[in-house]
């Protein structure tokens, strides 16, 4: 049994993201498909998970899993063959709880009742995630949630697991575990297929390669993979003699009831550039939202010199902005140009921030001729690269970007960070980033906190 | 005794009781047996004054208004503004003595399974619901991000539910391609894991508290 892939195209919105795309998935099958953003991955996938044309879009070619048109089943009965993982894991669970959950897609596929508590045990072993079975999907983290999301489709049975950019926002050590999972998956006779911008921990486990190359998803012989990269321990320059910005002592930050965060004394100081890193989970958006006042925290916060409480929120809004982690929070109008034209009047930067200069990055960043589209029609790419540029725009003195590189192709990372580095040095901004895209970052940072057992902790190198 | 749906049913003919009557003895007795049941379900006191502080504007404003501009003497307008005034304060304790009784997951599968509603209605509405608190969470966002984009955006301007809106589009589009990739068929036949079977206990209840009530309402003075 095989899934077979014949001829496929995908228009969405007129514009044609990929054409004549097969190939055979067969069981024991461990593929990885590589291409910039908003190019069709998650169309790719989509289509192959026969949610496309469902959902829009204009679709030629065939899907066929045992020889039976996929496009032409129901739901309930696709889903017994494959299985799909979404890029964003709080929006693929309809139901409140991970029991919940299981049971909903369960009673979709038609399972007898009295199997579906064991096969719930079984599903929720085969990801390690046994202890997570009464808990509230939107109280878990993201590398949690996608362990989640892989035990419901394996609940299903399906052989063909698809899996879009999975690892977006998931730390090095549950990207680690989730791929020497899928691996074991694989050598149990699943076929996967992931889509990833980042091919590091796929080499030694894939068995074959795929390459966006205009318009088109094509297989790469192995000599042609991508390289592994080595484990590096990279120094840099040290923290500047700003003045101090934010002054923290006995700081306490809680998410659901859960101790994230317990700093006696941090300070940051004005100029500097600094990453935070830290496992999945333990708090580094958090933080980065304390900061932002999106998020209550205890303790004594000040920022220059007067206390976090003291300040109105609109007056503090005009010193610290933080790029969200979803782009979509980020936007205010409807379109690129109004968006566009809202951050030219309100920088704080008008001199820097001319119309030339704002024109040069939309065109660096490949965002020219988009500016009639409705920025909620953009890609996932897309939208990021827009929504960073208006942050940058604004140029507050204090930046906070979370997971600012999560779904960027390598094109779009280099030309967003020399963006941001030109811009940072020339107008003296604070940045400070909570990332899990390290390499790229190092050449901006000055300093390294890395969040280990609930403390900040200053790092003369960062270990990758 | 009753299932979700029979509690369900109970509300709703006790309601329509309420306001095709003007028995103020009636209303007074429903309020305090009500008030009774949803103490009884060892609520956190705070939520149960909120009931009080929620009901009491719309009362007494019903009250006021019928006291004062119905027709009839005196006594009469009294009368109907009391009916009125506890009406509004009956109808809050029976709707929070359902909800506190009943997840609302439960109440919607246990109406879709008894009433034959449509799934994709009932799990349409539980993953909205599910929603909610993220859509709190959304409204603050959005005033935030606007002020950090220099723009203040307040309570009463369109531009922040145009957005909220919006999201919940998204929202509601990326799930139900989730739920279809979980299985989820329109009209498809489904299993059950939970079954919330009327009970034949729960109807004598009912009909007993309904004959129970109509009497009442002949025999109360008021």
């Amino acid at each position: 049994m095989t899934l077979e892939v014949k001829n496929l195209s995908f228009a969405y919105h007129d514009e044609a993201l990929f054409r004549d795309f097969s190939m055979v998935l067969s069981p024991g099958d461990f593929t990885l498909l590589m291409g910039p953003s908003g190019c069709g991955k998650s169309s790719l996938l989509k289509a192959l998970a026969g949610l496309y044309p469902q959902y829009g879009g204009k679709l030629s070619g065939s899907v066929q899993v045992a020889g039976q048109n996929l496009s032409k089943q129901k739901a309930n009965l696709r889903a017994k063959s494959v299985g799909l993982l979404f890029q964003n894991p709080r929006e693929q669970f309809a139901m409140p709880t991970v029991e919940e959950e299981f049971i909903f897609t369960m009673e979709n596929l038609g399972m007898p009742a009295n199997q579906m508590a064991e096969r719930i045990d079984w599903a929720l072993k085969r990801v390690g995630m046994t202890e997570f079975r009464q808990r509230v999907l939107a109280e878990l983290s993201g590398g949690e949630m996608q362990k989640v999301a892989l035990a419901e489709v394996l609940l299903t049975g399906a052989k063909y697991l698809l899996l879009d950019e999975p690892f977006a926002a998931v730390d090095e050590q549950s990207r680690k575990d989730m791929q020497q999972l899928l691996f074991d998956l694989s050598r149990d006779g699943y076929a996967i297929l992931v889509s990833d911008h980042d091919a590091s921990g796929y080499l030694d486990k894939m068995n074959r390669f795929f390459q966006y190359e205009n318009e088109r998803f094509v297989q790469k012989d192995s000599a042609d993979w991508p390289r592994e990269k080595r484990t590096q321990a990279y120094p840099f320059h040290k923290a500047g003699a700003g003045k101090t910005l934010f002054d923290l002592t006995h700081l306490r930050i809680e998410n659901d009831q859960r101790l994230l965060l317990e700093q006696e004394k941090l300070e940051l100081k004005a100029g500097d550039f600094t990453l935070i890193t830290g496992p999945n989970g333990s708090g580094k958006s958090s933080f980065l939202k304390c900061l932002a006042r999106l998020q209550k925290a205890e303790g004594d916060m000040s920022y220059l010199d007067q206390d976090f409480h003291k300040w109105k929120k609109r007056d503090y809004y005009r010193q610290v902005t933080m790029a969200l982690q979803s782009s979509l929070d980020q936007f205010l109008n409807i379109t690129v140009e109004e968006e566009l034209q809202q951050v030219l009047n309100r920088t704080y930067q008008k001199s820097y921030w001319q119309k030339e200069r704002l024109a040069e990055a939309l065109s660096l960043l490949g965002l020219t001729g988009l500016e009639k589209r409705s920025v909620y029609t953009l890609s996932g790419g897309q939208q990021k690269k827009l929504q960073l540029l208006l942050m940058m725009v604004m140029a507050s003195p204090v930046l906070l970007l979370d997971e600012p590189l999560a779904g960027l192709d390598q094109k779009s990372t280099q030309v967003l960070l020399a963006l941001l580095q030109k811009m940072t040095k020339e107008l003296q901004l604070t940045i400070l980033v909570v990332s899990h895209q390290i390499e790229q970052l190092l050449p901006l940072v000055n300093r390294h906190l890395q969040l280990i057992d609930g403390q900040l902790v200053d790092q003369g190198e960062v270990v990758q | 005794m009753m299932n979700a749906s029979q509690r369900l049913f109970l509300a709703l003919l006790l309601s329509l009781e309420i306001v095709l009557t003007n028995s103020l003895g009636f209303n007074g007795l429903l309020l305090l047996v009500f008030n009774a049941l949803v103490l009884l379900q060892r609520i956190d006191w705070k939520r149960y004054l909120t009931y009080w502080c929620v009901s009491i504007i719309p009362s007494i404003g019903s009250f006021w208004s019928f006291y004062l501009y119905a027709q009839g003497d005196q006594a009469a307008r009294l009368h109907t503004g009391l009916v009125m005034g506890s009406r509004v304060l009956v109808l809050i304790f029976v709707g929070a003595w359902l909800v506190n009784g009943t997840r609302e997951s439960v109440l919607l599968q246990s109406l879709q399974q008894n009433l034959h509603l449509s799934n994709t209605f009932i799990y349409g509405l539980i993953a909205a619901l599910n929603f909610m608190p993220r859509f709190k969470q959304a409204i603050q966002n959005i005033q935030a991000a606007s002020q950090m984009r220099g723009e203040s955006l307040h309570w009463y301007q369109p531009t922040i539910y145009f957005k909220a809106l919006i999201q919940a589009i998204q929202w509601s589009e990326s799930l139900a391609m989730a739920m279809t990739a979980h299985g989820f068929q329109e009209g498809a036949k489904r299993t059950a894991y939970r079954t919330y079977p009327f009970k034949k206990v729960g109807f004598c209840w009912l009909a007993l508290v309904v004959l129970f009530s109509m009497v009442l309402l002949r025999l109360l003075p008021y």
